[in-house]
């Protein structure tokens, strides 16, 4: 008797459930009415009413495609919940991902990822350049090194893993140094106020938290002293002007999506807001419209759309702060005097927020989205200053053109 | 589309098939579906290049008729014969390698503009099926087909159109029009999709994450010896997986309609000669230049040995220079011609191997110099230039190789244990020693084994499924490195 009978016996039995397994898959995919219906106003309806054989509008909207049914999979959360448990299982402190190389789950037991060694010679270059223009226009202009999740000198990552964001940003840093370019370099202050890495950086995201972000916003309100002269009344910054609304296993930050809650946890959100009274106009330029909010910071700043607890926590919570437009002005009526300008990335969310209270007027803009030159609209705009603020992530990587 | 993607696991999978069946009793209509289809699949990814694709199957059935109407003109058929060669290859000169040469021309006449061209997914694959079907006519193997549908189904069949196996149309000719579709084939057939699946998915798209990191870390400096070894480890498993789990789709999607495709790979790992390894990865392509370049240019029935090495020189510069237009490839490949030379000039399979003393031991070492071999050979097919592959093959060969797992080996390693202990182990024919292994138990001994096999074997599938899908779902990296060839 040889021990491979009945093999095609067990196949069919294997066939059967799997094809069941996939008919179910199929019918639950295909029983997503709302994204079929998105996917046919947003893509197909507008390539059948110009239809054109163009080869990259053909390849977006078979790509649209593909994001749709990832989309529309039954049960997507489940699944990536298990994808967790099995690195779980597999005890694993490194995790590879498509986007980040590698994900980490470092000896605070944060998820984070690794900067790669980037050449910042070019980003040097613009930064400089900025700086000279205005300078021949006088208005004063500050580089801001936010800091980065895995602070210097320390190994966070498992393994001794190396990775380069503080040594491309110390790099940037010491090639502005060189041409007397204005830096504050926040990561060192940021580091040493005392606070834990989770009360510092969220544990599933790789942003800081908002309370982190207020004392950020508090130690360059004294750097923009220091260096201008009393401009913002730094001391409105402390935790007794403000209150603090922590909310409870809240988040689940881009870092935690890819890995799941089973394998990152949950970030609980704190929302800092004013105890003083408040008053702003916060005007938003986003595919070339503006629109505009009056009211107090709660109002007018904070968007509580997603504060709200019926959604799901993967919702991005730190876009409260008045996420990722090309453009935004805050206007603060209880302040008069002084104009910011700030150039950031997505660190820059919560500071600008803050910082509005302490100035007449806050404009941020966003170089992912902004595509014109900001010599010209600061020419236009007359700032008190100009502030870059980038986290240590951002250097190497054309950021700030 | 990938096959290794949720929209054809979901939609265009099922839609398939069902539809596939319930053509049933109609075979012609079942061929031009699947015909149909083919380009719906293909176009998917390329959706201007189908148009390549369709010229190719019109112009191939245009020129086989014509070879086929030229029997005993033995001069008209030659030339029709030669202007197929050069309408199909120069397609391919075109989209792969007139940048390549314009490049190399750029040296001497630096005025040159190098046009961008992209490279069509799968062109080298459809134009050696292509160039097989006018050939097979031409050396008289088969009649030409009337029916262009047909020839667009043999060159365009979906399960192996972007990545082989490559099908010679001998092979094929037959099953268009009389292949019988039966439960055991199709649930084989699904059988092998699903471990295909689980190959790509769950195996080689990992190794590509670390395979990727160790070439980036070796850029900038940031890789020790061992950690380089283990990065290139991870490439070889990267590349087994990847080409021989996208051939176990091909041939079992092949299968559940009816299809019978030749395998393209035998456990290659295993081997303990280059000669073995050629003879057990991609045995469609061996196959295809065996047939018609090294057999056509006198095989090794010639009388001089220099003719051999000649004979293989030009297989190998040619192997080389279909998997890309790169320098890299083209060292690839003569990398191998010189060791499959040496290895035939002293006799190495027949007396080392086979008789060798003692036989385990001999075994052993020519294990480790063919596999150190195809490690060294993968280093120059990953490398982007020459110049990488000598940098990495630099931190290969550092003297602190020999102070063990250093950290980065230690990590790459560690976190991964469970997908190298997978991968070592799939490069064994457990299934081939397994079946043929008949244990002197009782009967009911090994009905309960045949029990227990069955239930692992229904479970792993079903497992394989799950987990593969719960990567798909997370959005894992997901290439196929022979799409570009």
């Amino acid at each position: 008797m040889k021990w491979d009978m009945h093999t095609a016996l067990w196949e069919r039995v294997a066939t059967g459930v799997a094809l069941l397994l996939i008919l179910l898959f199929s019918y639950q995919t295909l029983s997503t009415p709302q994204a079929w219906k998105n996917f046919y106003e947003t893509s197909m309806l507008p390539f059948l009413e110009k239809p054109q054989v163009d080869e990259s509008k053909l390849r977006s909207l078979t790509s649209q495609f593909e994001v749709v049914i990832q989309e529309a999979i039954p049960m997507k959360l489940s699944w990536i919940e298990f994808y967790g448990f099995l690195q779980d299982l597999q005890q694993k402190k490194v995790i590879p991902d498509m986007n980040y190389g590698s994900l980490y789950k470092t000896s605070d037991g944060q998820i984070s990822f690794g900067s790669p060694w980037l050449e910042v010679e070019e980003d040097a270059k613009t930064l400089i350049e900025v700086s000279r223009q205005m300078k021949s226009l006088n208005i004063p202009f500050l580089y801001v090194q936010a800091p980065y999740k895995l602070a210097p000198n320390q190994s966070q990552l498992p393994y001794q893993i190396k990775e380069y964001g503080n040594d491309n940003a110390n790099r940037l840093i010491a090639a502005l140094q060189d041409e007397q370019v204005p830096i504050y370099d926040l990561r060192e202050d940021y580091y040493h106020q005392g606070l834990s890495q989770s009360e510092l950086f969220f544990n599933t995201d790789h942003h800081w938290t908002i309370p982190g972000a207020l004392m950020a916003t508090k130690l360059l309100a004294q750097e923009i002293n220091r260096q201008l002269g009393s401009m913002i009344d730094s001391a409105m910054f402390t935790e007794e002007s403000f209150q603090f609304e922590v909310y409870e296993d809240f988040f689940l930050g881009s870092l935690g999506k890819r890995v799941g809650v089973t394998y990152s946890g949950l970030d609980s959100f704190t929302v800092v807001t004013p105890k003083f009274d408040t008053q702003f106009t916060v005007s938003i330029f986003n595919y070339g419209a503006w629109s505009e909010k009056v009211g107090s910071f709660s109002h007018a700043i904070l968007v509580s759309d997603f504060l709200d607890s019926n959604l799901p926590v993967e919702t991005n919570r730190y876009a409260a702060y008045n996420g990722d437009h090309e453009i935004i002005r805050i206007m603060n009526h209880e302040v008069k005097g002084k104009k910011i300008l700030m150039i950031k990335d997505s660190y820059g969310l919560p500071i600008y927020s803050f910082l509005a209270c302490g100035v007449e007027e806050v404009t941020a803009l966003d170089l992912r989205l902004f595509r014109h030159s900001v010599v010209d609209f600061a020419k236009e705009y007359q700032p008190d200053i100009v502030l870059y603020l980038f986290n240590a992530d951002a250097v190497g990587r054309g950021s700030f053109k | 589309m990938l096959f290794s993607s949720l929209v054809f696991l979901t939609l265009f999978l099922p839609f398939t098939m069902l539809t596939y069946y319930l053509l049933k009793p109609w075979r012609q209509a079942q061929n031009f579906f699947i015909f149909l289809v083919s380009l719906f699949f293909y176009a998917w990814g390329e959706p201007i290049f189908v148009l390549i694709l369709v010229f190719s199957i019109f112009l191939n059935w245009g020129l086989g008729l014509f070879v086929e109407k030229s029997t005993g003109k033995r001069m008209q058929r030659r030339v029709v014969l030669i202007l197929s060669l050069a309408l199909n290859l120069g397609i391919m000169y075109y989209f792969k390698y007139h940048m390549f040469t314009l490049s190399i021309l750029k040296t001497w006449f630096p005025y040159l503009e190098i046009p961008f061209i992209r490279l069509p997914i799968g062109i080298s694959f459809f134009t050696f099926q292509a160039l097989s079907y006018v050939l097979d006519i031409y050396m008289g193997k088969v009649q030409a087909n009337k029916n262009p549908f047909q020839v667009g189904l043999y060159i365009a069949l979906f399960p192996q159109l972007i990545a082989g196996p490559i099908l010679r149309y001998e092979t094929i000719a037959e099953q268009i029009n009389s292949r019988k579709e039966n439960i055991a084939d199709f649930s084989h057939g699904l059988v092998r999709f699903v471990m295909g699946l689980g190959k790509k998915v769950l195996l080689a798209n990992q190794f590509a994450l670390i395979s990727e990191e160790s070439v980036r870390r070796v850029s900038y400096g940031a890789v020790t010896p061992s950690g380089a070894w283990v990065g290139i480890l991870a490439y070889a498993f990267q590349i087994l997986f990847d080409f021989s789990g996208y051939s176990d789709m091909a041939i079992g999607l092949g299968k559940m309609m009816g299809f019978h495709f030749p395998e393209n790979f035998d456990h290659p790992y295993i081997s303990v000669s280059v000669s073995e390894f050629w003879r057990r990865w991609h045995i469609s392509l061996g196959t295809w230049f065996r047939e018609y370049v090294y057999f056509p240019l006198g095989g090794s029935r010639v009388s001089h040995k220099g003719r051999v090495t000649f004979n293989l020189f030009v297989v190998w510069a040619l192997t080389g220079i279909w998997h890309g237009a790169n320098w890299t490839f083209i060292v690839w490949g003569i990398f191998y011609f010189l060791l499959i030379a040496i290895e035939k000039a002293i006799a190495y399979e027949k007396y080392l191997v086979a008789n060798g003393f003692p036989g385990w031991l001999m075994r052993r070492i020519g294990h480790f110099y063919t596999m150190t071999s195809v490690l060294v050979g993968w280093v120059l097919f990953r490398a982007a230039s020459l110049r990488d592959a000598w940098c990495y093959l630099g931190v290969m060969f550092q003297q602190s190789l020999f102070q063990g797992l250093q950290p980065d080996a230690r990590m790459i390693l560690g976190e991964n244990k469970v997908f190298f202990i997978a991968a070592f182990l799939a490069c064994f024919p457990w299934n081939e020693w397994f079946s043929s292994y008949s244990p002197k138990a009782p009967h009911w001994f090994v009905f309960i084994l045949n029990l227990a096999k069955g239930v692992v074997l229904t479970m792993g599938v079903l497992l394989i499924l799950v987990l593969s899908v719960t990567y798909l779902v997370k959005g894992s990296y997901n290439p196929f490195i022979y799409f570009n060839f």
